[in-house]
């Protein structure tokens, strides 16, 4: 008789970590084997869809290739192609080298330390990552390319306008969304699952879809109209519908702009607000008394939004009326100059939009009256992407402001601003409250200490991206200049980062150009990397890697909160979920928060992470972390839990349940209205900026080209390096775009995803017009060189398409590995980043956003 | 109130660099608040504790908490917040986060 077969099959709820959208999934074991991963329909993180990345998660699991035990560098020599020779050493070994390199720069300077992450898996970075950084003492955090090209633009802007991360059509009503360089609902992007559901039912219902790109991807194939658009000129073509909207069609929500933006403030001569002499608050207009107040004066019977008035002898003039004189310039024959827009069609897309916004109009939701607003101006990632980052998202903007579509029914939506917690227990709750000038603060953000307005003021420079010095800047170029020295010199940084602790962060691929970037890994003192594989980073740069556990292996509490990252904008549902382990982790792997936690203990700064956590967690009561005991990482999980949905839903019953779901009212949704903020239509808080940052850059003697000009408040269209090229053999525009198959570096190596990859005319190869291609005699697959102007070039087949500007060349996510320890995504798809300049030039002076747009020439490859 | 008596100060986070210990005790003669007591910590760790815990105008920034004991105190009560002699033993603690926008 044969041994009888034990067939155990098990169900485990978890949350997806193959991008930050953090999907709530189901694992299948059999026999204690991974064999499936699905969408769980109990989630609304992903209402029970899965992407392919989600999907061919479990190759990630067993892949032979994965690091499953801690490395030692043996070969000293660092650089791009060097072996670093790898040794294997016990986890009690590298525990105790990574000890005595952090006892010693925390006696010394705890500023050397530079905490680097990863926003694939930004909610376990910012979790157990950032508390390690802030308990340590360093303000130096690295997000690598993930983070520097993704939103310090968007971001701000959605912060400052919509108390959120991002923005998404509240597609549930609404008639016309406009996307510009954003992919919301068809592609990656913030919770991509839940709103693709949300997206096809909306195009369902009738909701008209525009998107303006350069380059026709997942989004604009499903769009009832594609315009191609030069790169960066977003601004130009927003600022022209503004225009029109308010100039010509005379379009626009004057309540909205009276009562929840600045639009009636006064500005004098010297462009800065009329404020009151007492209380330092902006003046407006009242026209039925005939003076001036302060904009919260409960006198106010009206406010003017247009015209000239005299305060005290001084000539003044509302916001609204200096927008007004401002965006004139922006007349549809220039908007078709910058932008190669047609005029026609510049004229369509603001009629468009001003009709279908039905001002004046309400629509009745669970009883209740809202403004409605159907139509919706999105950006993001596309459109800031570049040096004039800023002024594109802000134009953009502007188009949901002037017709009243934030946050009301049917318009453009911040996610999730508001939230009144789960019904028992009123918790997790954050909503957004009135700052300076009336302006609104956030009620949340990724980080619980911070916010994105007011920005901070400027300081001379403490951290190494000099972050604090433009302080609307959350991610630097620093790391990757090629100038990095001479920048701190100039900047007096009175210390040089010499530890790296990076948790899954290529940043060598990530970034820029990686021959700087090497140069300046070359100089520090030790490296330490948590990864799941070995890379172009761990293996030229670190000299310890730690096998770090992956998200089928490891625990985070938090996976989606806060939900302004990651959580699905509109009407539906909350859901609290939890990452677990779905198997223990395989051989010597570990997970990235408990080792932290290990190594804390071992430098002696519990209290010091425990506090930190505390307030990170918003811990209280009971469920405060008391440093007189010592936690297991398991444990501080329960008590988070706990602490927010009460003693019976803690670590276990969501090991069980795995998510906790309950319904969002609408006034969570649509809150505009409800709560007394205004937003700024006029920035007039950069000349601030401006005026402290330019202070301490002259006290220093710093050298640096930064152009002041791009901190006027309000935007313009500022061309970026690219469009101000002379050089006529340099006549296209080159530029990445999202892929959805992949995530930042790390998916190529996935035997599925590289499968799909290969077997897509375009993932691997470059994009190009064959009308383009045509003129310079190149045919469909032709292998050519493509090359920046300071002589960087990468190699690649063409493949035609129309779904291109025939100006640009487009290139699909970050690919191009070289490192043998990535064996099925080696030689695989276009390194662009390498053409890619990461320096003054090229960057954002008001929030350091690199330009991730390059002109290029392109010749076949003899 | 007029006896001496010593106030536990803890300190956490961007900060270490400046104060280069973790704990101090300062003397105080009578009640202050808590922006009173952070100004008179200004005064005595200099320019570099002042500019990182305080805005040009004299507040305490946005990106620094404080709790007495296990309690937070709210921005809001900088003022009215009151720190007294001996604080039945519970530590004034003072932490700095690093001044980022977010990830």
């Amino acid at each position: 008789m044969g041994q009888e077969i034990v067939h155990k099959e098990e169900w485990v709820v978890s949350a997806c970590n193959l991008d930050y959208n953090a999907c709530g999934i189901r694992v299948k074991k059999e026999n204690g084997i991974v064999v499936k991963i699905e969408g769980n329909p109990e989630s609304a993180i992903g209402k029970g869809r899965l992407c392919p990345r989600g999907s061919a998660g479990l190759q990630i699991l067993y892949d032979p290739n994965r690091v499953n035990k801690p490395l030692i560098r043996t070969n000293p020599e660092k650089g791009l192609n060097v072996d670093p020779k790898w040794k294997e050493i016990s986890w009690d070994e590298a525990m105790n080298i990574i000890v005595e390199k952090l006892k010693e720069i925390r006696e010394t300077d705890p500023r050397k330390l530079v905490m680097q992450g990863t926003t694939t898996a930004a909610n376990t970075f910012l979790g157990m990552g950032m508390a390690f950084q802030e308990a340590f003492g360093t303000p130096n955090e690295f997000y690598g390319g993930g983070g520097l090209h993704c939103g310090n633009g968007a971001h701000l802007v959605n912060g400052v306008y919509h108390a959120s991360w991002s923005l998404v059509p509240d597609f549930d009503y609404c008639n016309l969304a406009i996307y510009f360089g954003a992919s919301k609902g068809h592609g990656a992007g913030h919770n991509a699952n839940s709103i693709m559901l949300q997206a096809a039912d909306a195009r369902v219902r009738g909701m008209k879809f525009i998107v303006v790109d350069p380059h026709l991807g997942r989004a604009g194939a499903k769009a009832d109209k594609w315009v191609p658009i030069i790169p960066g000129t977003d601004s130009a073509l927003a600022l022209g519908m503004v225009n029109l909207l308010i100039n010509e069609f005379g379009v626009y929500d004057a309540e909205y702009l009276k009562l929840k933006t600045d639009a009636p403030y006064l500005v004098g001569p010297d462009r800065r607000y009329l404020r009151d002499r007492e209380t330092g608050k902006p003046m407006i207009w009242d026209p039925v008394d005939e003076r001036a107040k302060v904009y919260d004066d409960e006198t106010i019977r009206d406010y003017a939004l247009e015209g000239v008035y005299e305060v005290d002898g001084v000539k003044c003039k509302p916001v609204f009326q200096i927008l007004k004189e401002h965006v004139s310039r922006y007349t549809p024959e220039r908007v078709e100059e910058i932008t190669t827009v047609p005029k026609e069609t510049v004229v369509e897309l603001a009629r468009e939009f001003g009709e279908k916004a039905m001002i004046g109009s309400t629509i009745t939701i669970g009883g209740k009256s809202y403004p409605y607003r159907p139509v919706a101006a999105i950006y993001f990632r596309g459109s800031q992407g570049h040096k004039n980052s800023v002024y594109n998202c802000i134009s953009v903007e502007l188009l949901n402001q002037i017709v009243g579509s934030a946050d009301v029914p049917g318009g453009a939506l911040g996610f999730n601003s508001v939230c009144f917690g789960y019904p028992e227990t009123g918790k997790p709750r954050w909503e957004p409250k009135k700052g300076k000038d009336g302006f609104m603060m956030t009620g949340t953000w990724v980080v619980p200490h911070h916010q994105p307005f007011p920005i901070p003021e400027p300081r001379k420079p403490q951290k190494m991206g000099l972050n604090d010095l433009f302080p609307s800047a959350m991610h630097s170029f620093v790391y990757g200049a090629p100038d990095q020295e001479e920048i701190w010199q100039e900047f007096r940084l009175e210390y040089r980062p010499s530890v790296i602790i990076n948790f899954g962060s290529n940043a060598v691929m990530s970034v820029g150009d990686p021959e700087p970037i090497a140069e300046n890994l070359k100089k520090y003192d030790f490296i330490i990397s948590f990864d799941i594989y070995l890379n172009e980073f761990t293996n030229g740069f670190a000299d310890l890697v730690l096998p770090d556990a992956c998200y089928l292996e490891r625990l985070d509490p938090s996976p989606n909160y806060p939900p302004i990252l990651n959580h699905p904008g509109g009407l539906g549902k909350w859901t609290y979920q939890i990452r677990q382990p779905v198997v223990k982790p395989l051989h010597d792997r570990r997970s990235y928060s408990e080792v932290l936690l290990e190594i804390a203990e071992r430098l002696g700064l519990r209290e010091a992470l425990y506090e930190t956590l505390n307030i990170k967690f918003e811990l209280e009561g009971k469920y405060r972390l008391d440093p007189e005991r010592k936690y297991t990482w398991e444990e501080i999980c329960d008590l988070v839990l706990k602490n927010k949905f009460g003693d019976d839903k803690g670590l276990e019953w969501f090991k069980e349940h795995g998510a906790l779901t309950w319904e969002k009212k609408p006034d969570e949704v649509y809150w505009r209205w409800r709560i007394d903020v205004r937003v700024p239509l006029y920035w007039e808080f950069l000349y601030d900026l401006r005026d402290k940052a330019r202070k301490i850059v002259e006290e220093l003697g710093a050298r640096a080209n930064i152009d002041w000009s791009f901190y006027e408040p309000l935007p313009d269209f500022k061309p970026c390096p690219s469009h101000e090229m002379e050089d006529e053999e340099y006549d296209l525009y080159g530029f990445y775009y999202r892929e959805i198959r992949h995530t930042n570096s790390f998916t190529m190596q996935i035997p599925w995803l590289d499968e799909v990859s290969v077997n897509d005319p375009y993932t691997y190869n470059i994009e190009i017009h064959p009308e383009t291609a045509r003129k310079k005699g190149l045919r469909d697959g032709d292998l050519v060189w493509v090359e920046n102007p300071h002589g960087s070039r990468v190699k690649g087949r063409i493949r035609f398409t129309e779904g291109i500007h025939p100006k640009a060349l487009g290139f699909a996510a970050c690919a191009g590995h070289w490192c043998d320890c990535q064996p099925i995504a080696k030689g695989k798809g276009i390194f662009f980043n390498k053409l890619l300049r990461v320096d003054w030039n090229h960057v954002n002076p008001v929030n350091l956003n690199l330009d991730l747009c390059v002109k290029l020439k392109i010749y076949r490859a003899e | 109130m007029t006896e001496t008596a010593r106030v536990v100060v803890k300190f956490f986070g961007f900060i270490m660099d400046v104060v280069k210990k973790p704990e101090i005790e300062v003397e105080i003669k009578e009640e202050c608040s808590v922006m009173e007591f952070v100004h008179r910590l200004a005064d005595m760790f200099g320019d570099r504790f002042r500019e990182r815990v305080l805005t040009d105008c004299g507040e305490i920034r946005d990106h620094v908490r404080i709790s007495i004991g296990k309690e937070m105190v709210d921005k809001e009560d900088y003022e009215k917040r009151l720190i007294k002699p001996g604080m039945n033993g519970e530590a004034f603690k003072l932490f700095v986060f690093s001044s980022q926008m977010g990830g």
